[in-house]
């Protein structure tokens, strides 16, 4: 199992419970994203305990680097080894990424996904002093604001392309991101229709399911919606489960009920629960300065030269560019870069999703003692 | 109806792109590069862009000096930037064996036309590439002056210069067969359709045996896979790019990017089309780095990949016509260098397909030579021992 948030730890608690050799690998602490929430995290300590007293293994700090060729081998590195781990049946609950929006000066310091968001709150990083903006789906920015809440920053308003949760906060539903303004940080944004909204602070709440574990044990990576989200599709070459917002779960509070079913039906010998990708509607004012890429500074309109120059293909525009080649290795990216390829009349073909899963230092690689 | 050509080229690696452009750039003929996926997609996008001039032979050391300065002349015959850059290179030495095969080669590089190839005691190693300080002692190194280039700017840049041209590039096609009539190649058959052409370029490097094979002939070429990871970018920390072959084959080098490359090769790689990456590699490499560059340990590693090399028996490449059947041309069997090779090798063999002759600097890839000898093992497991076996 990859994965170790209340989703990975409700399955492994089910899993192991009915007889199951159950091995969870998590490459934080064991919590996962549910460490950041106000109304998760004090629940944490007892799932791992359930799960543990089920009898599974529980390793953190140790990150699945990948799936490696037709065997059922995931190789995994830890504080002091690599491992080659070889299993019947694989559970993937790798949660989701915070997903930029494209908009004019959408590289400006002070803008930042929902899950840093809760992170920087957690730790005590956002200042109280902040004017904090939320823009995103209804979902998410009831998300940020019971975050914001729980950590007592206050929110000066909240914006998207849908409806707005109920809130005491300036809300602006049906709306566009058109721009940001700052030179060095952020100072504003400009919403289509309220106009110029001051803020140091921009929280995005909008998500991309994470998807390359999937797409290394044998699933079609494919484009769903518009703008579109990157969905694995078809079937896996062993038995794979996909629960959480690995497959586009988004009622936080509701995952760990759900994953528990869907354990318990697979248990009984079911199928893996439906995928509920994100609908995300169109929230950013394309413009050609806006980053694609924010880890090699590839502009939109470095996608438009490159499309008039014949190298508007993915594969083509991510050698011709380094759009999706940086650190984050096209996890913010590539569903941006399939959207505006598409928008440009050219069918997107993704990338191949290769090993590590996340950066990795080669001393870890070598088994930890060295470096 | 079948389409016409005066040339068809199947591949769109840097051989075949680079091959389009010199034969467009010498007559007015109908140049069609067919490639399987997109331009690239083979060795040259999976390439690493690493030019060595220091060879282990008089012929390929002459070859592979004349094939640098040809990248040199790049940027400005293809006018873009390809960022060749001397960097250096440092053939490093851990065995005194080593030192004694690098002290007899380096009078023959120093008569070549080769810039500043020199050797260092083990105290020298450790002064000009620091890097490898508090790592396994170094017994001594060959430094050159030899260059890096950005593969896929070079692939690129021939890519645009073959469209200005009119070449056809035809991606996603797979060619399924040769045609030949009478002796004579007269076209390729494609998935839909065929394109009748009199001279047909074999320049696919790891499938050119599978494609020697559809016009009949027999060739000992054999692809295997070659690995590589790649880091998260650093400030630069190192100046030569750095190989060394004892105990284990491998190589790294920082890029202009920032980022570090590197591979160590198993010994028992098996044969055959394997681009899929597998986690001993890293297990291998990342070992090999921390014992010969520890303070390479901190950086992060943040992709790996494979792609295949076209290994022929002696390690040199088949470039030219072939004798049955007339008009099938091989520019293939690079065995590792076809990045440093084919800009060169394109060039000459433009040459010799416009004129019906020969260059001289071709010679040692006499493309018949392995007639009746099809069947011979390539034996990669010892890097010296493919030379000294010649």
């Amino acid at each position: 199992m990859v994965g170790g948030g209340p989703a990975g730890l409700a399955v492994a608690a089910e899993f192991a419970s009915a007889g199951r050799q159950v091995l969870l690998v998590e490459h934080e602490q064991l919590g996962g994203s549910a460490r950041w929430l106000p109304n998760e995290s004090p629940r944490v300590a007892e799932r791992v305990d359930e799960a543990h007293r089920a009898g599974a293994a529980l390793l953190e700090r140790t990150l699945c680097l990948g799936l490696y060729g037709e065997e059922r081998i995931a190789a995994c590195v830890g504080p002091d080894e690599v491992t080659r781990l070889s299993f019947r049946e694989l559970v993937v609950a790798t949660g989701a990424y915070d997903r930029p929006l494209i908009f004019a000066g959408n590289d400006l310091p002070g803008i930042m996904g929902g899950r840093a968001f809760e992170r920087f709150l957690t730790v005590r990083a956002v200042p109280s002093s902040s004017r904090i903006g939320v823009f995103g789906t209804p979902e998410e920015v009831e998300r940020a604001l019971s975050a914001a809440e729980a950590a007592g920053v206050r929110v000066e308003w909240v914006a998207g392309p849908a409806t707005m949760p109920e809130s005491g906060v300036s809300s602006f539903p049906g709306t566009m991101l058109v721009r940001a303004h700052g030179r060095r940080a952020l100072r504003a944004v400009e919403l289509a229709g309220p106009g110029r909204m001051p803020c140091d602070v921009l929280v995005l709440g909008f998500t991309q399911p994470t998807y390359e574990l999937q797409v290394q044990a044998g699933l079609l990576p494919e484009l769903e919606g518009e703008p579109p989200v990157i969905v694995p599709q078809g079937e896996a070459r062993y038995p794979l489960l996909v629960v959480g917002e690995a497959a586009g779960w988004r009622r936080v509070e509701e995952i760990a009920a759900n994953s528990r079913a869907a354990a318990k039906r697979w248990l009984a010998g079911g199928e893996s629960p439906p995928r509920r990708p994100p609908h995300l509607p169109a929230a950013g004012r394309a413009h050609p300065d806006a980053f694609l890429c924010l880890c090699e500074d590839v502009r939109l309109r470095d996608l438009d030269r490159a499309v008039s120059e014949g190298f508007g293909e993915m594969e083509l525009f991510k050698r011709r560019s380094g759009a999706g080649t940086g650190p984050c290795q096209g996890k913010m990216c590539v569903c941006l870069i399939a959207a505006a390829t598409r928008e440009r009349g050219i069918d997107p073909v993704l990338p191949t999703q290769r090993p590590p899963t996340r950066p990795v230092s080669i001393a870890a690689l070598a088994g930890g003692d060295h470096g | 109806m079948a389409e016409q050509a005066d040339v068809v080229i199947v591949g769109g690696g840097v051989t075949g792109l680079a091959l389009a452009f010199e034969v467009s750039r010498l007559v007015p003929k109908r140049v069609v590069v067919v490639e399987k996926r997109y331009t690239g997609s083979g060795a040259s996008g999976r390439n690493v862009g690493r030019l060595r001039a220091m060879q282990l032979t008089p012929e390929l050391a002459h070859l592979a000096i004349a094939a640098q300065r040809k990248h040199e002349r790049l940027v400005d015959e293809l006018g873009f930037n390809t960022l060749f850059w001397r960097a250096g290179y440092a053939w490093v030495l851990y065995e005194s064996s080593e030192v004694e095969r690098m002290t007899d080669l380096l009078p023959m590089l120093q008569t070549l036309d080769m810039p500043e190839p020199r050797i260092l005691d083990e105290e020298e190693t450790l002064r000009l590439l620091p890097i490898l300080r508090g790592g396994e002692k170094p017994a001594g190194a060959l430094l050159g002056r030899d260059a890096l280039v950005h593969h896929d700017a070079v692939v690129y840049a021939y890519r645009r210069r073959c469209q200005a041209a009119g070449v056809q590039i035809l991606e996603g096609c797979t060619v399924t067969g040769v045609r030949v009539e009478n002796g004579w190649v007269s076209g390729v058959d494609l998935e839909e359709k065929w394109i009748h052409a009199p001279v047909v370029v074999n320049a696919s490097d790891g499938w050119s045996r599978e494609i020697s094979a559809m016009a009949g002939v027999e060739v000992p070429n054999t692809p295997f896979r070659r690995e590589v990871l790649v880091t998260e970018p650093a400030r630069p920390f190192m100046g030569p790019a750095v190989t060394f072959y004892r105990p284990v084959e491998g190589w790294f080098n920082q890029t202009l990017r920032g980022e570090l490359v590197a591979g160590v090769t198993s010994p028992s790689e098996p044969e055959g089309i394997r681009q899929e990456s597998s986690a001993a590699f890293l297990d291998r490499t990342a070992h090999a780095l921390v014992q010969k560059a520890p303070r390479l340990g901190h950086l992060r590693v943040i992709r790996q990949w494979a792609g295949v090399y076209d290994m022929t028996p002696d390690r040199k490449p088949l470039v030219g016509p072939v004798h049955h059947p007339k008009g099938f041309i091989q520019a293939n069997g690079y065995s590792g260098r076809g990045f440093l090779l084919a800009p060169l090798v394109a060039e000459l063999l433009a040459d010799w397909i416009v004129t019906g002759r020969r260059p001289e600097l071709l010679a040692l890839c006499e493309p018949n030579r392995f007639e009746g000898r099809a069947k011979e093992p390539i034996q990669i497991g010892d890097y010296y021992e493919g030379y000294t076996r010649q």
